[in-house]
């Protein structure tokens, strides 16, 4: 996949665990877990909404293009 | 029109069909057993043994097209000995049985995945492609099996110009291609529930 998802930097950089963000956001582990690591297909507007709120930042600082990984 | 789902009813219906078909599924299974066992038992009983009046048969019913038709068969008497007749009924029995009993446990399968709130999974998909298969399989099958005790049993009663004719099973057919077309659209699903799964 082309696109990497960056929420293990934007955590370190706001001093933040996957599980504080998992409380504040409202969504399981697991499921942060799979996106930290790229697991998933895909993310909805709405969960993209919550972290970006919870970690005040904007959504190009979580996801990153690379040409290189592009399948 | 609105249509309206409700969980707990779809779910007791699922219950009662995953019940019903297990039920079903054991004695189908239970009947071909016992038909082998009377087509063994039968094997070692001498022909001779085995025979049948015909005398008391005065008409033979037969049903074609929405019509039933009693032709009198009052020239048919005497003993015959229907060893093989009753053998051959029994394996084609036991061919029936264990075909539908097939049938009915992937349909089981089916409603046990159902129940499991996993509907759209990749054995219910493998289940109903050969769900399809094996009704295809059976619509050519099946009718060979009737044809065999057909001809056993005009063997028997000799009657002038009688004849066994072998037709595919049509209606098994056309069911095989709905379930495959069901099976196609399971697959869709299961690549639809894929996609929302590996959504966060």
């Amino acid at each position: 996949m082309a696109i990497i998802v960056r929420l293990d930097r934007v955590l370190a950089d706001r001093k933040m665990s996957l599980s504080q963000l998992a409380e504040k956001v409202g969504i399981s582990i697991v499921n942060l877990s799979k996106l930290k690591t790229g697991k998933v297909k895909a993310i909805r507007f709405s969960t993209l909404e919550a972290i970006c709120e919870a970690l005040n930042c904007q959504p190009a600082d979580l996801l990153e293009y690379n040409q290189q990984r592009t399948s | 029109m609105e249509t309206t789902y409700n969980p707990k009813r779809f779910m007791i219906v699922v219950r009662i069909g995953k019940l019903f078909t297990m039920g079903l599924m054991v004695l189908m299974y239970l009947g071909a057993a016992l038909a082998l066992l009377g087509t063994g038992i039968a094997l070692f009983i001498p022909a001779s043994v085995l025979t049948f009046s015909l005398d008391s048969i005065n008409t033979l019913r037969v049903e074609t097209m929405n019509v039933r038709i009693a032709l009198p068969i009052d020239f048919i008497d005497g003993n015959v000995m229907v060893k093989w007749l009753a053998i051959s009924a029994m394996l084609a029995g036991a061919v029936y049985l264990v075909f539908f009993g097939t049938i009915i446990r992937f349909m089981h399968g089916l409603f046990a995945d159902v129940a499991k709130e996993k509907p759209f999974s990749e054995a219910n998909v493998m289940r109903l492609f050969n769900m399809s298969y094996w009704m295809f399989a059976g619509a050519v099958i099946l009718p060979l099996c009737a044809m065999v005790v057909g001809g056993q049993f005009i063997r028997l009663v000799d009657v002038a110009e009688s004849s066994v004719v072998y037709s595919v099973h049509d209606n098994l057919l056309l069911t095989g291609v709905l379930v495959w077309v069901l099976a196609s659209v399971f697959r869709y699903g299961k690549h639809l529930q894929d996609e929302v799964d590996q959504t966060v």
